[in-house]
């Protein structure tokens, strides 16, 4: 009996259909031009050392694209037209900046903070505490972030040395750390931002958190707020009709508590998606309609990622 | 008409796909767990792909992010032996099949890491012990003798049951 007589067995190993979905929507997710900008980005930075002002002019572009987007959404323009027109009163900048190798670590990170405009009268000192109250709590976030993976990190670090593992076994493992964000939409006093920490030392944890900001009247908007007293009709309806179309039009798609028809199942084995609520996660894009998140695991098996439904005008009615 | 190292990446994640499968498949034991696995791999070795400084490593680069990955969702699951949809474990029974096959291949499952890996790679994906050497980061000695432990403890184990 030889070794090598297993791997008829390791070879028999059932490839599921689904496989080549997930691997077609995988590098799908990483297209090329995205990869190249990220590491060009990085790599700039690395060489040129803290490079602050690329990030402002980004954000300044994105700026412009989105100034000229239309509102298609009618409730967020109605919401938007209530209030006196004052032009961008904040720009989003990168505060923080870092990429490179720190100890056990490779860190990229931005760091956003909302500057609000100081020549603009409108503001006050109420929307400098609002937005600082904010910039507060992200940076909070951020070093909450970066400790606790540095604990978990150097836990596993410290229990592989204790438990007989030796320096060259352990071979310069690090760990990657990244902070990111990304203005999803700006127009007038409205901002919507997203801010993503992840780490990576094995395998690749991701977590998303959106801010949705009406500068002028100093206030983090609900769903409710952009989408009116009718949001959980509205959303649910759009969600449940978008579950069915993907799994009806693609196989492999899968949603907890919903058969391969698409209909939802009257006792699931794991709850799926039932309802949003004041606390569902959202961001608005750049056509101005929400997009509702969900997080990995949250409504569906992990393969399918983090997953978005955008709620068009239609889904609006009247 | 240079192929860049990401085109170069996709079409061998593209060609070795059910390897890298198999590969998960054999640490995690689940179907979803290891398409998981597969996905997780690829988002990181797209991600990191410009950072390879030499692309004739691409095959032992990518066997690491697949081997890595695995381990870090059984360090996450691996006390429940229940998989999340509160069902066992998929096993594969075939013992008829595959006769003393099926005991070897379970027997290397049995096995602890890193033992586990090495016998793997090398009788299962053909890696030679300098590639697994490099996969896992360890010296060369270090997976012979990782490799000599191993088959030292299958032989034990299967005559036992034979």
């Amino acid at each position: 009996m030889r070794v090598e007589d297993g791997k008829k067995v390791y070879d028999s190993i059932e490839i599921p259909k689904e496989l080549s979905d997930v691997v077609d929507r995988a590098i799908a997710s990483k297209n090329k031009e995205e990869v190249k900008r990220a590491y060009g980005r990085r790599r700039n930075r690395k060489m040129a050392g803290r490079m602050i002002r690329y990030t402002a002019a980004a954000a300044a572009a994105v700026l412009v694209c989105f100034t000229v987007g239309l509102n298609t959404s009618e409730a967020f323009a109605k919401e938007m037209s209530q209030v006196p027109v004052i032009g961008p009163l904040a720009r989003v900048l990168t505060v923080r900046s870092y990429h490179g190798a720190d100890g056990d670590y490779e860190i990229d990170m931005e760091v956003p903070e909302i500057e609000m405009d100081a020549g603009n009268a409108g503001i006050g000192q109420a929307g400098a505490d609002f937005t600082g109250d904010i910039n507060v709590e992200i940076q909070k976030i951020v070093d909450d972030y970066m400790e606790q993976a540095k604990t978990e990190f150097q836990e596993y670090k410290d229990a592989f040395f204790a438990t007989g593992g030796t320096e060259e076994e352990w071979g310069g493992r690090t760990m990657d750390i990244v902070v990111d964000y990304e203005v999803k939409y700006q127009e007038g006093n409205f901002l919507s931002l997203q801010l993503v920490t992840a780490k990576g030392w094995v395998s690749a944890q991701e977590e998303r958190y959106f801010y949705n900001l009406d500068l002028a009247r100093h206030k983090n908007l609900t769903l409710q707020d952009v989408l009116g007293e009718d949001y959980v009709r509205i959303c649910n309806g759009s969600i449940l009709a978008q579950i069915r179309q993907r799994i009806t039009e693609d196989e492999n798609q899968s949603f907890f508590g919903f058969g391969p028809d698409g209909e939802a199942v009257a006792e699931p084995d794991i709850p799926g998606f039932t309802s949003v609520s004041a606390d569902t996660k959202f961001y608005v894009n750049g056509q101005g309609n929400v997009v509702i998140v969900f997080e990995k695991y949250e409504i569906a098996p992990g393969y399918m990622g983090f997953l978005e439904f955008e709620i068009a005008p239609a889904d609006l009615g009247n | 008409m240079g192929q860049d190292i990401y085109d170069r990446t996709v079409s061998y994640i593209l060609e070795n796909q059910e390897k890298f499968y198999r590969l998960a498949y054999s640490y995690v034991k689940n179907r979803d767990g290891a398409l998981d696995v597969v996905q997780n791999a690829i988002c990181r070795g797209l991600e990191k792909c410009y950072g390879l400084k030499n692309p004739d490593a691409i095959k032992t680069w990518f066997y690491r992010i697949v081997v890595n990955e695995s381990l870090q969702y059984l360090r996450k699951c691996g006390r429940e032996s229940v998989s999340a949809d509160g069902e066992l474990p998929e096993q594969i029974y075939r013992e008829k099949a595959f006769g003393e096959g099926q005991e070897v291949y379970e027997a290397v499952q049995r096995l602890t890491e890193p033992s586990k890996t090495v016998v793997v790679l090398h009788f299962y994906e053909g890696l030679t012990l300098k590639q697994i050497s490099k996969i896992t980061r360890t010296n060369l000695n270090t997976v012979k003798s990782r490799l000599y432990g191993a088959l030292h403890k299958l032989e034990k184990d299967l005559e036992v049951l034979a």
